[in-house]
């Protein structure tokens, strides 16, 4: 019986010993305590400083379902000499600490990512333990803070509508790129030290402006170079084997010479598998793309008359793609040696 | 000391019954007088309030040894009784002959009519006990939905038959001892033989001579507390049941059953931690089901132990674990609360027991209007706390509406088995009135409120979120039959202009 009770008594002062190591006791914050940032969003500011504006999330004050709901967000601005510096100062404005877990975007304006290399830029959010790894970014044209004063459309917050239509315009059209911290730092680590981040900007939608995320910006060592349009960037997606699912136009006919091959027809693109090959001719190379794509007829308004197509709801259109990608090959090349 | 025995002398045994029965008003003493001339005396003695006053013992007894049909039993002597009881004659009622006190009060107690004879040191005893039962019914904590609805009730022998009927073995073994002391109660204990490991049969009957003795047994829980291996531990030592197949089926595991009489509940022993878990159903479904259902209860199990410290865990020290959509959820609705997560907690869990102890101690015409207020407390927490930076007078009355809807709502839904009455609703309507300070009616069964089609209108319009509209008598369908037949009464008037 002593045994047992020295046994016990010994479990209980290992527990009471580790316990506070395990429960993380030191980072104590009930939830009001703290500012949830929803999203980031970095400018060039006066003086070659930079400029920071925190988006942080707001809980509602009034009863559900009664009363005019208000805006769940705030945007705070600072600006200093660094990044942490100027999120240090966020404190002063908020009276809260800043938890940066569950931050949705970052946006990083154009003219700040032509200025620095964003690995040394974000380098805080490489560092900190807080943010994750998988924050998605986007790179905007013009003041990235103008962005964050747009009033969101059903999310509650404009970060949270960034973050999803960046991954749905992405995933669902195409005319997109997808990218987080992890990734941007991967691929400008890589040989080729370039990398594809997506682009934020606005346009002109019934005379309202409206934030639309299509296209990319492509950074070499980390540094904006160059923006390719939505249009295109869909051909480079094809080429690069990054194309999930979308709309590509397909010419009517077949006949390069046809008189309606300049009239497109749309096909939904189900599933793409590039393949590259390096073929030498004579002192330069040919980059050779195969792209195979499992696609879905579901308009076909040019062709109905002229060619019926036999009876195929879905089929592999391999080699009408090739021709058509052609030129946009160069897009990417030229990206490349950039 | 030598054991009392009975006199040869009728006067001498009801002087010394009238002295140790002594202000035991319910205790009837009759004399008789009978055989020729009506001159030999006899006495009969039983408790009124347990024994059976229909029957005549004496009468009885007399008939057996009267050689005329129907008589006063002129021709009996006493030394014909001694002669034919005393060697065991058949008789129309099974008597037994005691000659100490100690077994004639035994006997007496337990409802036993005594006759004693003028002349004769023994006491002729009738079983005569007449005491109302519960009927057998379905035990109301351990409902099934497939399976036997018998459960168990307060009279040993019954709930011992009961089992029996089930194991129709002779396996099984059933042995009976008394736990003196002021209750004398019956204690049973009934194993499989053969199937039940001797040794654990071996302890279990070494810790039950701990209660040999120790008296004052009422329920069965007093034996588990003298037996149990820990009596600090929190967690229960033994399972208990209402239902005897349920005690069937573990005895056919190798369980020891233990029952009391006066008591429906039967122990099991032992009892392991996941024993607690299973249910009599578990023993009437197909495996796959029963299977899913027990994990189910397992899951339950850990939900219901650890949920509240993980939501404190991770809410005050992870906020990173929490998915940033839930995390808004729950940051919206933490705003504005001045305790931490910890004293929420507590407070929580504190006031859900009491609202369960009030559930259970309360009496159930009281207790229906509470458990609603309670509900709506703890429901409406939320929104209670905003309320006083909010609109208060318009939702004030918001929510006596609501009070008065779940009101109505609870009335009518009450099963029909347990239909409330005209007092109850009454209370109902005024503990309402004071919580909702609204004019509350009542309806009569059978007023077209009760009809199906306003009161889930009624519903629906509350789950929207709005105040539920007067529903209009005239325009209202016509009242259910069923509903009509049973003495509902409903609180009506749920809405009005909000």
């Amino acid at each position: 019986m002593i045994r047992r009770y020295a046994t016990i008594g010994r479990l209980v002062l290992l527990t009471t010993l580790l316990g506070p190591l395990l429960a993380g006791c030191g980072d104590r914050a009930e939830i009001p305590q703290r500012g949830f940032v929803m999203g980031l969003a970095l400018d060039e500011a006066p003086e070659g400083g930079i400029g920071l504006t925190v988006q942080i999330f707001k809980p509602s004050q009034n009863i559900v379902g009664r009363g005019k709901p208000e805006k769940a967000y705030i945007n705070i601005k600072t600006d200093d000499e660094s990044v942490i510096e100027a999120v240090r100062d966020i404190t002063i404005h908020l009276g809260r600490k800043a938890q940066w877990s569950h931050m949705r975007i970052i946006l990083v304006s154009d003219a700040l990512a032509r200025k620095y290399s964003l690995l040394r830029l974000l380098d805080f959010l490489y560092r900190d333990h807080e943010p994750r790894l998988t924050t998605h970014l986007l790179v905007t044209k013009g003041e990235a803070s103008h962005y964050m004063d747009t009033a969101p459309y059903i999310e509650n917050s404009v970060s949270q509508q960034y973050f999803l239509s960046e991954k749905s315009s992405d995933s669902m059209t195409g005319k997109s790129v997808s990218a987080n911290l992890l990734q941007l730092a991967l691929e400008s680590r890589s040989p080729s030290a370039v990398a594809k981040l997506p682009y934020l900007y606005e346009r002109d939608s019934l005379g309202e402006s409206a934030p639309t995320v299509a296209g990319a910006a492509i950074l070499v060592d980390g540094r904006l170079k160059e923006v390719v349009p939505a249009k295109l960037l869909e051909g480079v997606q094809l080429l690069d084997n990054g194309y999930k699912n979308g709309i590509v136009e397909v010419p009517c006919s077949a006949a390069p010479a046809a008189e309606r091959v300049q009239q497109e027809d749309s096909v939904e693109v189900l599933s793409t598998k590039t393949a590259m090959r390096v073929r030498p001719a004579g002192d330069h190379v040919h980059l050779v793309f195969r792209v195979k794509a499992i696609t879905a007829l579901s308009e076909l308004v040019c062709g109905q008359t002229l060619k019926p197509k036999g009876g195929a709801g879905a089929g592999a259109a391999d080699s009408e793609g090739d021709r058509a990608d052609d030129e946009r090959q160069h897009g990417l090349a030229a990206a490349k040696a950039a | 000391m030598a054991a009392e025995r009975l006199s040869k002398s009728l006067s001498a045994n009801l002087d010394r019954l009238r002295r140790v029965y002594k202000q035991c008003d319910d205790l009837e003493m009759k004399d008789w007088r009978y055989g020729p001339d009506l001159k030999h005396r006899a006495a009969s003695v039983h408790f009124k309030t347990l024994a059976d006053s229909g029957t005549n013992y004496m009468k009885s007894a007399l008939q057996d040894l009267s050689n005329h049909v129907i008589g006063p039993g002129l021709d009996v002597t006493p030394a014909l009784i001694r002669a034919f009881f005393g060697a065991r004659g058949v008789s129309a009622e099974s008597a037994s002959l005691e000659s100490e006190w100690a077994a004639a009060d035994r006997f007496m107690l337990q409802g036993y009519s005594i006759l004693l004879i003028d002349g004769w040191d023994q006491a002729l005893c009738f079983e005569s006990k007449r005491l109302e039962t519960r009927p057998v019914a379905e035990p109301e904590t351990e409902p099934v939905v497939q399976g036997p609805r018998e459960g168990t009730v307060e009279n040993l022998q019954k709930n011992v038959g009961m089992i029996r009927m089930r194991l129709q073995t002779p396996a099984l073994k059933f042995q009976f001892f008394r736990a003196g002391g002021h209750s004398n109660t019956m204690i049973g204990y009934g194993y499989l033989d053969g199937v039940v490991d001797p040794a654990l049969l071996a302890e279990f009957e070494r810790r039950l001579q701990r209660c040999k003795g120790k008296g004052d047994i009422i329920d069965t829980s007093f034996i588990e507390e003298l037996i149990e291996d820990s009596p600090l531990s929190p967690f229960p030592q033994f399972r208990y049941t209402e239902r005897t197949d349920v005690a069937a089926a573990s005895m056919l595991g190798g369980k020891i059953v233990l029952l009391v009489e006066g008591s429906g509940s039967i122990m099991i022993c032992p009892g392991l931690f996941f024993d607690l878990l299973q249910s009599s159903e578990d023993y009437y479904q197909r495996i796959l089901v029963s299977n899913f259902i027990r994990w189910l209860r397992f899951i339950a199990l850990l939900i219901a132990v650890s949920l509240p410290s993980l939501y404190i865990a991770t809410s005050t020290f992870h906020t990173e674990l929490i998915p940033t959509v839930l995390l808004l959820a729950i940051v919206d609705s933490r705003e504005g609360i001045p305790f931490g997560a910890f004293v929420e907690a507590v407070i929580m869990v504190f006031f859900f027991e009491l609202l369960k102890e009030a559930g259970i101690r309360l009496p159930r015409n009281v207790g229906s209007a509470v458990s609603i207020v309670g509900a709506l407390v703890i429901g409406g927490s939320g929104d209670q706390r905003r309320d006083r930076v909010a609109d208060h007078d318009r939702r004030r009355r918001a929510d006596g509406h609501r009070v008065l809807c779940a009101a109505a709502v609870q009335l009518v839904h009450r099963p029909a088995a347990d239909p409330i009455s005209a007092d109850g609703a009454r209370v109902d309507a005024r503990w309402l009135r004071h919580f909702a300070r609204l004019p509350v009616h009542l309806a009569p069964s059978g007023h077209p409120y009760l009809a199906r089609g306003a009161i889930s209108d009624a519903n629906r319009a509350l789950e929207g979120g709005s105040v539920p509209r007067y529903v209009d008598s005239h325009q209202a369908p016509r009242a259910d039959p069923a509903a009509e037949a049973a003495p509902f009464y409903l609180i009506h008037r749920c809405g009005g202009a909000a």
